[in-house]
């Protein structure tokens, strides 16, 4: 609510003169400056208090640029470079486009320019219709303070609802940086940090001394900035840094390592750098012929080489993505797998993981093949919607805290999801090969080849849906001795516990046909897929869709489209196949060519 | 061929030991799961326990389950060695279901709350309850509790074997109070000698344009007071109810209001702002009368208090007394809906009474010629020992109001069993005394620091049986794929 109140007080004076300090200059352009071939680097490292914890600058600014713009690189524009432009040159951001309302509904609600979807400050600062939300809202959150709580408090806001609050709490974030409100860079051991505007959460009367040197540094540097002097900005920046970091309540080396490593794993980006190497790998793993055909001894030869490189490529992709993963491990100080962005990353390597100890059993690199391919999909999916999946780092509710329990339940649930995704994988290649026999006809010279394969994709199905039976089975019941513990309840008829437990049930439903004479492999492989809808509810509806229950910890919204999309796209894939083998058994049936 | 002709009980066996019907099962019991989950997401939880969980079908789902389970290993005596990983996970599915129904049915799960400096033995369980009290009898009577848009099926206490002529007829899952002040007649006026003035008044105006109403009654402390904002206003009590409850204090250095109804009818009224401004006056009594009637004169009160607010006197009752109603609530589903009531009728006729009550209320009612008191009230467990809740602690993320996490310091009396003991609980360190497990689950948030301490205390007789079940279905399944495995290898070598 206190947002809000700031907020209004925006339409009063509108980004007036008073920004921090005073060292707005005359615009000379319309459009700030970008400062393309700066460092940066010491500006980047300076460490700020927000969301709960203390992070690199560099951090702060990539949230809210991907925040305000809804994109990691808004025209160019280095985050950092963004965030030190916004506050040394507000008039020219306050007329740029640059603030993102996505949706279209609220959009026209606010009766803007339908086709663009990047509006500037000044624009939404003058909208009537959104002075007027953020009055409602105001009024409504006043109200149900007063009376005692009882209005519509515990209802959920719909989408709409949530982006028009986006869209103010964009304005504020903007409004924020520039007035200085936003930058907690100046340490107090004891309570909040205090911002360069001097509020803070905790207004003290009297500034003392030490605050008003790091508010003098961060002049000059904003000063430096403004006159396009890089050599004094870097001086300026590492003064700061230097004058910040000294104040720091119980700074040492593993702090200063920790966000000395965040700046590195902000700029490195290393699952990009694992899913383009997957990818790599799994086409090359393509064009190396595998174990099922005889080769003569020159293609064999050639084929060595393929796979020496295809191995080399897929490694150097699982060294990226692990290496990631600890950094991410370490900054955070837990095992990352608490939002939807971190989950996808593990189950991304998960699968490889399954992927590579099937592949030592039977050394049949088709595993690697589908396990690097979903592995790229997973990451990239991960990597291109960080508005919708967080990739910020971010602390934890009270039960999730310092838990032995909560990493054993979801790194093993998590795994389960792993295998499934093997399975789905590997069934999907199956069905593709049924198609292929069932196209070409049983007689074509190639059908036994493909029908060994199939075989073997069964088998390797099987057996990558035992482990996930058995981590899902494991994981579900460790979530009952967490929840036993941490709660004292064993099993609550929680809504993501019970999707799991859905989950698990839908594959021994699968297992256990396979038993009758209902799931024959074709069915096997059809079934196999359908089965894995009810992971992805498991796994993103619950926290996505349904947004209820104990695991609240975790959810978000968005995307559904596209997962909605996805799983519509593999389930016309399945029928489509399934048709037509239908079509084909019942056509050989009628007119057999041939007794086999 | 006689042999392989079937007995009706051998189809039957067959059917119920199949594969195929396990198969079945497991579908429903999956669709049942989901469906629940989806009436939990679009009500609440209660909602989807009303309508799943708790129903017949669910548990002969379940029940099934276990006949098929225990039906298809006996279907493969004699057991061979090879059947031990199949009948591990096979049994250990039923001893997790036989210990689920244990707890269900035999376990304790409630909330125990614990304000600061404070003792308490009661756990509260969210089942509600009639208590009739009648000569030093008492009787208690479950009230089923229904969804906001099921129907109700009225509850006759005769039916109970109870000789009152009362009938629960509605029940009003999520309820909001309707106060209704009225002049105090008769009967009611035996309670408390001294009259019991309340004050219907309006806060208007100021930067943010409020305009909200609201009574003030000297019958109650938790009535007198109010506070709007930062602002705080209250009505002098009477001097019997003074000493009823703690009086709540006005915060230091916020704007007050003060009212006073002298016996003549005259309301006199003080005000200080935040600056230390005084102003005071007195509105007489025959102006109060005019108010409400056509050609009646505003009365207001201007308190210089920053921002403007005035305040108008709306209409003054000399001695009140409070109506309570009950009306379905805004907030019909979640955590932020209100508790339910019920309405409840005595006799028949012309000599017909009726009372609301709200949970945790109670009245007295005559039917069949006697006097009843009625309550209305949350089934509580007592423990066998008391909790005193020393302090209460929350501890925040640096520079945020996020919890990172909070605990609770409290004591527990020593007795014939087991020792005095003094402990810290909080999330995940829960305290254990005489297999009864106290959780830290939640607080009441308050300025300027929560105080009152929610804990989770649970009993579960069925935890053995569950632990024991989940061990055994972990163990047998991995038993039965390795198995599985090997048997398939070998067989390949062979071949």
């Amino acid at each position: 609510m206190k947002k809000i109140l700031l907020f209004l007080s925006l339409f009063v004076s509108i980004l007036s003169a008073s920004a921090f300090a005073d060292t707005a200059p005359v615009p000379t352009s319309e459009m700030a400056p970008r400062h393309e071939g700066w460092s940066f680097s010491d500006f980047r490292a300076i460490p700020i208090q927000s969301g709960g914890r203390i992070k690199p600058l560099d951090s702060f600014a990539r949230e809210a640029a991907l925040f305000a713009t809804g994109r990691r690189q808004f025209e160019g524009f280095d985050p950092a470079d963004l965030l030190i432009s916004w506050i040394a040159f507000p008039r020219e951001w306050e007329n740029h486009r640059f603030v993102k309302i996505s949706r279209i509904d609220v959009r026209r609600e606010l009766q803007l320019d339908e086709s663009r979807v990047y509006f500037s400050p000044s624009e939404l600062f003058n909208n009537f219709a959104l002075l007027q939300y953020a009055r409602n809202m105001d009024a409504s959150a006043a109200g149900s303070e007063t009376m005692s709580g009882k209005s519509d408090r515990g209802r959920k806001e719909s989408p709409r609802e949530q982006e028009l609050g986006n869209v103010l709490s964009r304005l504020t974030l903007f409004r924020d940086i520039v007035a200085g409100n936003a930058w907690l860079v100046i340490p107090h051991a004891d309570g909040p940090w205090v911002s360069l505007a001097g509020g803070g959460a905790s207004a003290q009367p009297p500034a003392p001394a030490e605050d008003e040197a790091i508010r003098a540094h961060f002049v000059d540097l904003i000063k430096a900035y403004q006159a396009g002097d890089m050599a004094a900005f870097d001086r300026a920046s590492s003064v700061a840094r230097a004058a910040v970091e000294s104040r720091v309540p119980d700074w040492d080396g593993h702090m200063a390592r920790s966000l000395g490593l965040e700046v590195f794993y902000n700029r490195m980006h290393p699952f990009q750098f694992a899913w383009i190497l997957y990818l790599a790998g799994a086409l090359m793993w393509l064009v190396s012929p595998g174990k099922l055909l005889r080769l003569s001894k020159e293609q064999a030869s050639s084929a060595r080489v393929r796979r020496v490189l295809a191995g080399t490529l897929t490694s150097l992709a699982v060294i990226c993505h692990v290496g990631g993963f600890l950094i991410r491990c370490y900054i955070a100080g837990r095992p990352p797998v608490t939002n939807m962005y971190e989950s996808i990353i593990w189950v991304s390597f998960g699968v490889f993981a399954f992927a590579f100890i099937l592949y030592l059993i039977q050394r049949l690199s088709i595993t690697l093949i589908v396990a690097s391919a979903l592995s790229t999909v997973g990451l990239i999916a991960a990597d291109s919607a960080p508005a919708m999946m967080d990739p910020g780092l971010h602390p934890l509710v009270p039960v999730l805290r310092d838990n032995f329990w909560l990493t054993i339940h979801v790194l093993t649930i998590t795994l389960g999801y792993s295998a499934f995704a093997l399975t789905l994988g590997l069934a999907n290649v199956t069905l593709w090969n049924f198609f292929m026999i069932d196209r070409a006809g049983a007689d074509a010279s190639d059908a036994p080849v493909a029908r060994a394969r199939i075989q073997t994709l069964n088998q390797l199905t099987y057996r990558a849906m035992q482990f996930g039976v058995v981590l899902l089975a494991a994981g579900t019941i460790l979530g009952g001795v967490w929840a036993d513990y941490s709660w004292g309840r064993f099993w609550g008829w929680d809504p993501k516990e019970v999707w799991a437990l859905i989950a698990l049930l839908c594959y021994l439903a699968v297992l256990h046909g396979r038993m009758t004479s209902w799931i024959k492999p074709f069915a096997f492989a059809v079934w196999t897929v359908v089965a894995f809808s009810s992971v992805v509810m498991a796994w993103y509806g619950v926290n996505f869709v349904l947004g209820v229950g104990l695991h609240s910890y975790g959810f978000a919204s968005g995307g559904t489209g596209y997962v909605v999309g996805g799983v519509g796209l593999q389930l016309a894939y399945v029928l489509v196949i399934a048709l037509h083998h239908i079509w084909t058994s019942k056509m050989a049936m009628v007119a057999p060519k041939s007794a086999v | 061929m006689a042999a392989g002709k079937k007995t009706v009980p051998e189809i039957i066996w067959e059917f119920v030991s199949s594969v195929k019907l396990a198969v079945i099962v497991i579908l429903s019991l999956a669709a049942c799961l989901a469906t629940a989950t989806v009436l939990e997401s679009l009500y609440d939880t209660p909602t989807a326990r009303y309508y799943v969980y708790g129903t017949g079908l669910f548990y002969g789902v379940l029940g099934f389950l276990a006949v098929n389970i225990i039906c298809s290993a006996l279907s493969r005596w004699p057991w061979k060695k090879s059947h031990i990983p199949f009948l591990l996970a096979h049994v250990g599915i039923v001893t997790l279901l036989v210990g689920a129904y244990i707890t269900a049915r035999y376990g304790l799960d409630g909330n125990l709350r614990v304000a600061e400096g404070e003792s308490n033995a009661a756990v509260e369980i969210d089942t509600p309850l009639l208590v009739l009290t009648e000569g030093g009898k008492v009787n208690t009577i479950p009230v089923k509790w229904v969804p906001p848009d099921a129907s109700f099926k009225p509850i006759d206490v005769r039916d109970y074997g109870l000789p009152y002529d009362l009938i629960v007829r509605e029940f009003i899952t999520h309820a909001d109070s309707d106060f209704n002040f009225v002049e105090r007649s008769g009967s009611a006026k035996a309670l408390s000698p001294a009259p019991q003035p309340a004050l219907h008044i309006k806060l208007i105006g100021g930067a943010m344009r409020i305009e909200q109403d609201f009574w003030l009654w000297a019958g109650d402390p938790g009535w007198a007071a109010y506070a709007a904002g930062p602002a705080w206003l209250e009505l002098k009590r009477a001097a019997s109810v003074s000493s009823i409850a703690p009086a709540a204090v006005a915060p230091p250095g916020s704007p007050t209001l003060t009212f006073d109804v002298a016996a003549d009818g005259a309301l006199s009224y003080a005000a200080k702002s935040s600056s230390g401004e005084k102003v005071s006056g007195r509105f007489s009594s025959s102006q109060l009368a005019t108010l409400g009637k056509a050609n009646a004169s505003q009365l207001t009160i201007d308190p210089h208090w920053r921002g403007g607010v005035k305040i108008e006197i709306e209409k003054l009752i000399r001695d009140s007394w409070v109506n309570t109603s009950y009306k379905p609530s805004r907030a019909m589903y979640g955590d932020m809906a209100p508790p339910s009531a019920v309405h409840i009728f005595a006799g028949k006729g012309k000599d017909q009474a009726d009372v609301w009550l709200g949970i945790g209320t109670r009245a007295v009612l005559r039917a069949s010629g006697r006097e009843i008191e009625i309550g209305y009230f949350r089934r509580q467990v007592i423990l066998p020992f008391a909790v005193h809740l020393n302090r209460f602690d929350v501890k925040y993320y640096p520079g945020s109001n996020k919890p990172a996490s909070y605990s609770s310091q409290v004591s527990v009396e020593g007795d014939s069993r087991s020792p005095a003991l003094t402990q810290v609980i909080s999330m995940n360190h829960p305290l254990y005394r005489d297999g009864i497990a106290l959780y830290q689950a939640s607080y009441e948030d308050a300025m300027p620091r929560p105080t009152v301490s929610i804990f989770s205390v649970n009993h579960d007789p069925g935890r053995t049986a569950k632990y024991a079940g989940s061990l055994l279905i972990v163990l047998g399944t991995i038993l039965l794929f390795a198995n599985k495995y090997r048997k398939r290898r070998t067989a390949a070598v062979t071949q």
